[in-house]
C-alpha cells in the first residue's frame, strides 16, 4: 500500500504537534484509541471566550494515516467555532488525504478525538 | 487467509473451548496435525484430495495462530459464545487507560535520547511483560466465571491487551534497531 503525497507531507512535517496544559480552563482534551491496531491519539483545543478554537495540538502514536488525519484536523479546526468543528466528518478527512479503505478507521479516530476534546471542554465549562 | 476466519479452532485441535491452554501440548498437537494433513503425503492422490489437504493444512495453521495468541484466542472464544468482539468498530475512550498508554509510548520514545538505552529497554520490557501477564490472568478469570457480564468484561480487557501487544511490538522493534546497528545508535 502506498501513501498519498498529502499523507506523506503531514507525516514528514506534522503540524501542531505537542500538548497544552490539560488542567487549563480553556483547554479541551480528547484521548482516543483504536483497539484494532493499538493506535493512540491525543487532540487538544484552546478555546477563546467567543467559543472559537484559537489553537490546537495533537500527539499521535500510530501509522502514517493516523498521524496525517490528526495533523490535518488540527489545521482545520483552528478559527472554527465549536459547532463548526463538531460538524467535521471523517469522510472529509479521508477524502482530503485520499485514504484507502483499510485506513478509513484512522480518520474515524480523528473525528472521535475532536468530538471528545469538545465534549471535555464543554464539561469543564459547565462545571465552572 | 485471515486466521480469525477459522470457525472453531478449538474443535479442530480437539480442545475444549477454554481460555487456559497448555502451550506445550498445543504445539505438539499442531505438529501431529501438520503431519496428518501435509500436502506431501497426498502427492499421488487425486486432485480433489490434494486440494483438500492444502485447505486443511491452511486451516490447521490458521487455528494454531489463533490458539497460541491470547488476544485472538479470547476473541475466538467470545465469538463462539455469540459475543461480537469486533475490534474495528468503535473507538476506545477510557481516558485513564489511554493516558498510561501515552506515557508508556513517551517512555519508549525517550529511550532514543538516553545514555543508557539498554537498561531502559530492559526495564520497560519487564514492565510490559508483567502487565501483560496480569491482564491475561484477568481475562482467564472472566472466562472461568463465564457469564454474559464476564464476557463483556473479557472483551474490554482483550481490547486493552491489544494496546499492550502493540507497545511490546514497538519495544522489540526499537531493541532490534539497537542490536543490529554497529554504532549502537537507533538512527
Amino acid at each position: 500500500m502506498s501513501y498519498s503525497t498529502k499523507v506523506i507531507d503531514h507525516y514528514e512535517n506534522p503540524r501542531n504537534v505537542g500538548s497544552f496544559e490539560k488542567s487549563e480552563h480553556n483547554v479541551g482534551t480528547g484521548m482516543v484509541g483504536a483497539p484494532a491496531c493499538g493506535d493512540v491519539m491525543k487532540l487538544q483545543i484552546k478555546v477563546n471566550a467567543a467559543g472559537v478554537i484559537e489553537d490546537a495540538r495533537f500527539k499521535t502514536y500510530g501509522c502514517g494515516s493516523a498521524i496525517a488525519s490528526s495533523s490535518l484536523l488540527t489545521e482545520w479546526v483552528k478559527g472554527k467555532t465549536l459547532e463548526e468543528a463538531t460538524a467535521i466528518k471523517n469522510t472529509q478527512i479521508a477524502e482530503e488525504l485520499a485514504l484507502p479503505p483499510v485506513k478509513i478507521h484512522c480518520s474515524v479516530l480523528a473525528e472521535d478525538a475532536i468530538k471528545a476534546a469538545i465534549a471535555d471542554y464543554q464539561a469543564k465549562k459547565t462545571n465552572q | 487467509m485471515d486466521p480469525s476466519s477459522v470457525v472453531n479452532p478449538f474443535a479442530l485441535f480437539g480442545l475444549k473451548p477454554t481460555f487456559e491452554i497448555d502451550g506445550q501440548q498445543l504445539a505438539e498437537t499442531f505438529r501431529s496435525l501438520q503431519r496428518v494433513v501435509h500436502p506431501d503425503r497426498f502427492a499421488n492422490a487425486s486432485d480433489q484430495e490434494r486440494r483438500q489437504s492444502v485447505e486443511q493444512a491452511a486451516a490447521v495453521n490458521d487455528a494454531y495462530q489463533v490458539l497460541r495468541d491470547p488476544v485472538l484466542r479470547g476473541r475466538s472464544l467470545l465469538a463462539l459464545r455469540g459475543v461480537d468482539a469486533k475490534e474495528d468498530a468503535g473507538t476506545f475512550q477510557d481516558t485513564a487507560f489511554l493516558m498510561e498508554q501515552m506515557e508508556l509510548r513517551e517512555r519508549l520514545g525517550d529511550i532514543r535520547e538516553s545514555s543508557d538505552p539498554f537498561r531502559l529497554l530492559v526495564e520497560i520490557k519487564e514492565l510490559l511483560r508483567e502487565r501483560r501477564v496480569a491482564m491475561i490472568n484477568e481475562v482467564s478469570a472472566f472466562f472461568r466465571t463465564d457469564t454474559p457480564e464476564a464476557w463483556s468484561q473479557a472483551a474490554e480487557k482483550i481490547r486493552q491487551l491489544r494496546f499492550f501487544d502493540r507497545l511490546t511490538e514497538e519495544a522489540i522493534t526499537l531493541e532490534d534497531r539497537y542490536y543490529c546497528s554497529p554504532s549502537g545508535s537507533a538512527d
